[in-house]
């Protein structure tokens, strides 16, 4: 739901007695809902909009005509007087009920959904106690296959289309569609187009029945069995918020927990049923330490004494360490603590987008400062008015925000895609422009170019830096919309198009793909992409923004703990920078210690591991890197453990321990303690929490955070050091007014 | 004195002629009223395929959390039940149970019941914990009908259901009254729904 402005004039009614303020514009439903009055009912869903399809939700409404009205389709007026429990509204919900469970097969105890499904809770609660129907049921086959991770029972279903409706007007992906009339109407799979949407589980999720189930969850358990525990998605830099579903010592699903900032109530089917790696049976549960050339079982207090003995005979310029983008903050920032201050070498880095040096302007408190951060907001793309995705392919990579952009879609934003690779977006857009891989930093550096030889510049930061804009022009003088365009294959005017709607744009959202920095050509792609935002104004504006979208659910929290060579915690310049990721693995160290990462995925010859007098690993399976390490020691995954991951928009959420911990293996943070505390540093961290204490006294960004503080909707940090309160939309943070355009060209 | 002596002594004489109530246990055993709690049994239909359907209702309503079960699909190939469903695990720890019953009150198909069985020691713990393949009656055995064990003590003890509440419209009508309508009222008419020809897609 888009956020309620004040504007909006508030109508005030009575259900049930009761005095109810909401408003204009919200339907009798809802309104009730917001008092606490149960109208039963399928067909709504909070974020589509009304259908009156299930005529469930009977309520009598005092001076209109034709009782009983339904709730869902009839909008509040000032004074309305709504009753839901007459004897009218209740003989109208049995009748429905008795209708819906003629053809229903009533085969409860081997349905997925049953102890959640709303069809039994319905019945129970409003429904008549015995049906009059003693004729056949219709039968048909039971589950077909509507997907690859999709049941249909259309036995089941009862034809309130939430799931058609959202495929269709949420994801706008073709697959599901309604056959058949009356009677006999049901779900099924459009036979010219696929059901593959890759938010097919959402369909799953909101099926008020056991029509739609998933694969992976079939028999499984039964709901009443399950533990569930708030968490964060660690699938990708979106965050969206998760209720892991344990049962015992399993992951058995993930569901979507709403955060209208974040996921707007989705979930991908990536991260939904991305568990497989927590209930693999292959996973490390005891150390392993290479003897006569084997990795052989031992003891944690064997390994550990093996790490910190290792590592103590090497000199600090000889140690490097490799973070990871999947561990938790309090990890990563307990990581490079024990290389800084145990180990003294500042040969930290993780895998990563290139992004201008980061202790440019960094600390300065300034939206805009940080080339690697995103300075808009998920929730802020919902009323932008263009959309540009300059290599990003939000679909595979950030699926979540791609029904964001949707979303945006549906509210008259217009989308232009630029990238190599075409992606299922391409069908939506109102522009696409098929480049050469490598090609979108010259992209931006044209528009750039258009803007400044148009004078189409906006806002504070091109006043300030006016003077200087000829000289920036000139330095760009080789990327007219001209050359670039006969380079692509483009049409100039189109580029010129561009340019003009995103400096003319109330909003403009200009994102590319973290990974699409790392092609050659690209390396300064965040500093033409943040140029161009500032020019045209779109950094520090409601419902605009710039910047990366990130691949990995803590990547920007990765950088923010400083798990680099050249930053400390907060992006404090350091003054003798240590090697990077590129170079610690050329062979510039002889001891390196990975948590949570495989480097050998990335290194044309992972052998040249093997070279390394010291590999220390930390990681739940056995990966391509552990397979060289000297030590390796098994570590927890995101659902064993606390902590928190910062996502793309900066917004810190609460990872919950959501099952007990795989007997033998140990979280990082724990591993991280026992070694530094064998380093003789004497860390006393009794929990996470401990961690995240130090953390918010010694990183500005992260001031004053407290586990409390994040609550179940997490916090956003603000350039300006502080925290947003939920629901702020951009931030208020100053342009960096230094007086010189602040990245290097 | 003596008034006392041939007093115990006639009790003694009295007694002596009686049946004795206790057994010789092991050797004998006492047969077990109607509505005794013992071992769970897992059943079989006629045919041999099993009952239970790995529903997890027993599970749900142990107040003791004495049954962990894990189901699996029927497939064409290995048919274990009827329908779409079974269970490939079914364990019932015997240390935690406490009898109640609740289980085979829970069972919508009829698949467990509590027998007779009541020696349950053993010096070994996880001995105690009953699986799938201890609990199952053996093919063939199954107890039907006129046996009353069959259903345990299910007849013995359960309350009955109420009889289906009368019905305010006749059914199969064929005419509309005016006040409510049956299926066959609106819709199908007086016909016969022929099973072997279900409304297919």
């Amino acid at each position: 739901m888009s956020q309620p402005t004040n504007d909006v004039p508030m109508v005030n009614l009575t259900i049930d007695g009761r005095q109810v303020t909401v408003p204009k514009g919200t339907v009798v439903w809802k309104a009730a809902q917001l008092a606490g009055i149960e109208i039963p009912i399928y067909c709504y869903h909070p974020k589509m909009p009304p259908l009156g399809a299930c005529r469930m939700c009977f309520v009598e409404i005092e001076k209109m005509p034709k009782p009983p009205q339904t709730s869902c389709t009839t909008e509040v007026t000032e004074g309305m007087v709504v009753h839901t429990d007459t004897e009218l509204v209740k003989k109208a919900r049995q009748g429905t009920l008795e209708f819906l469970l003629i053809n229903h097969p009533l085969d409860c105890p081997i349905c997925d959904k049953g102890g959640e499904c709303e069809l039994q809770d319905f019945t129970l609660r409003y429904g008549p106690g015995a049906s009059r129907f003693d004729l056949k049921k219709r039968h048909f086959q039971k589950p077909i296959p509507v997907s690859e991770n999709v049941l249909l029972d259309r036995e089941r279903c009862i034809a309130c289309q939430r799931c058609v409706r959202f495929t269709q007007d949420i994801a706008r992906e073709p697959g599901l569609i309604m056959e058949e009339r009356g009677f006999r109407t049901m779900v099924g799979v459009d036979p010219n187009a696929p059901f593959d949407s890759i938010f097919s589980g959402n369909t799953v999720e909101m099926c008020p029945v056991g029509a739609l189930t998933a694969k992976s969850y079939r028999f499984m358990t039964r709901p009443w069995e399950l533990r569930r525990t708030p968490s964060v998605c660690p699938g990708c830099a979106v965050g969206c918020n998760v209720r892991v579903d344990v049962r015992v010592d399993r992951v058995l699903r993930l569901m979507s927990r709403t955060n209208d900032a974040i996921d707007d109530g989705w979930l991908c089917d990536r991260g939904r049923w991305g568990y497989a790696a927590v209930n693999d049976p292959d996973r490390l549960r005891v150390p392993l330490v290479r003897k006569n050339g084997e990795l052989r079982e031992v003891t944690w207090d064997e390994a550990l004494d093996a790490v910190a003995q290792r590592l103590r005979t090497l000199s600090p310029a000889q140690i490097g360490g490799i973070g990871s983008t999947h561990t938790t903050n309090e990890e990563a920032y307990l990581f490079q603590k024990i290389l800084r201050d145990g180990l003294k070498t500042n040969n930290i880095d993780h895998f990563h987008g290139v992004f201008p040096a980061a202790s440019m302007n960094a600390s300065s408190g300034a939206t805009g400062a940080m080339p690697w951060v995103f300075t808009g907001t998920i929730a802020g793309l919902d009323h932008a008015q263009e959309i540009i995705l300059l290599g990003a392919d939000p679909y595979q990579q950030q699926p979540v925000l791609d029904l964001r952009i949707k979303k945006a879609l549906r509210n008259g934003a217009r989308l232009t895609v630029i990238s190599a690779e075409p992606s299922r977006i391409d069908r939506i857009a109102h522009r696409v422009m098929r480049i050469k891989s490598g090609g979108e930093a010259a992209i931006a550096r044209t528009l750039t170019q258009v803007v400044v030889a148009e004078h189409l510049w906006r806002g504070t930061f091109a006043e300030v830096n006016e003077t200087q804009l000829a000289r920036y022009g000139e330095r760009l003088k080789d990327y007219t919309p001209e050359r670039i365009a006969i380079a692509f294959g483009l049409e100039a005017e189109d580029l010129r198009t561009v340019a003009r709607t995103i400096a003319g744009a109330h909003g403009a959202v200009i994102v590319y793909d973290e990974m699409t920095t790392r092609t050659t050509g690209n390396e300064t792609l965040a500093a033409d992409v943040l140029d161009l935002g500032l020019l045209t104004d779109n950094v520090t504006q409601p419902n605009a923004g710039v910047g990366p979208l990130f691949s990995d659910a803590n990547s920007l929290g990765a950088r923010d703990m400083g798990v680099l060579p050249d930053v400390a915690p907060g992006y404090r310049a350091l003054a003798k920078p240590g090697l990077d990721y590129a170079a610690m693995l050329g062979g510039g160290v002889r001891g390196l210690w990975v948590m949570g990462a495989d480097p050998a995925r990335h290194m044309s010859d992972p052998a040249a591991l093997a070279k390394l007098e010291t590999l220390v690993v930390q990681d739940m399976r056995l990966t391509a890197t552990a397979q060289y390490a000297h030590v390796v020691l098994p570590a927890l995954s995101y659902a064993e453990k606390t902590g928190s991951f910062t996502n793309l928009e900066r917004c810190v959420q609460a990872v919950r321990r959501a099952m007990p911990p795989l007997p033998g293996a140990r979280a990082d943070w724990e591993i991280l303690r026992a070694v530094g505390n064998r380093l003789g540093l004497n860390w006393t961290y009794r929990s996470p929490s401990d961690i995240t204490k130090e953390i918010a006294t010694s990183v500005p960004l992260y001031a004053d955070l407290t586990r409390e503080a994040l609550g179940s909707q997490g916090q956003r940090w603000n350039f300006a050091g502080g925290r947003e309160a939920d629901g702020v939309l951009s931030d208020g943070g100053q342009l960096p007014a230094n007086g010189s355009l602040p990245l290097s060209h | 004195m003596a008034n006392e002596i041939i007093k115990g002594l006639s009790r003694t004489l009295r007694e002596m002629g009686r049946k004795p109530t206790t057994v010789s246990y092991p050797e004998q055993h006492r047969s077990q009223p109607a509505r005794y709690r013992g071992r769970h049994v897992l059943h079989r239909y006629e045919n041999g395929l099993e009952r239970c359907v790995g529903c997890f209702l027993c599970a749900g309503a142990c107040p003791a959390d004495a049954i962990y079960i894990e189901a699996e699909e029927n497939s064409e190939a290995q048919r274990v039940s009827p329908g779409e469903r079974f269970a490939r695990v079914f364990d019932v720890n015997m240390l935690r149970c406490i009898f109640c019953g609740y289980c085979q009150q829970a069972c919508p198909t009829g698949a467990i019941t509590l027998e007779k069985e009541y020696e349950l020691a053993s010096l070994r713990p996880e001995d105690l914990i009953y699986h799938k393949e201890q609990l199952l009656e053996a093919v063939g055995e199954q107890h039907h009908g006129d046996n009353p064990a069959t259903i345990g003590s299910n007849t013995a003890w359960q309350p009955q259901p109420p009889a289906d509440p009368p019905l305010t419209i006749p059914q199969q009508r064929g005419t509309f009254d005016g006040q409510a309508a049956s299926a066959a009222a609106v819709g199908q008419g007086n016909l016969i729904p022929d099973p072997s020809s279900p409304i297919q897609d």
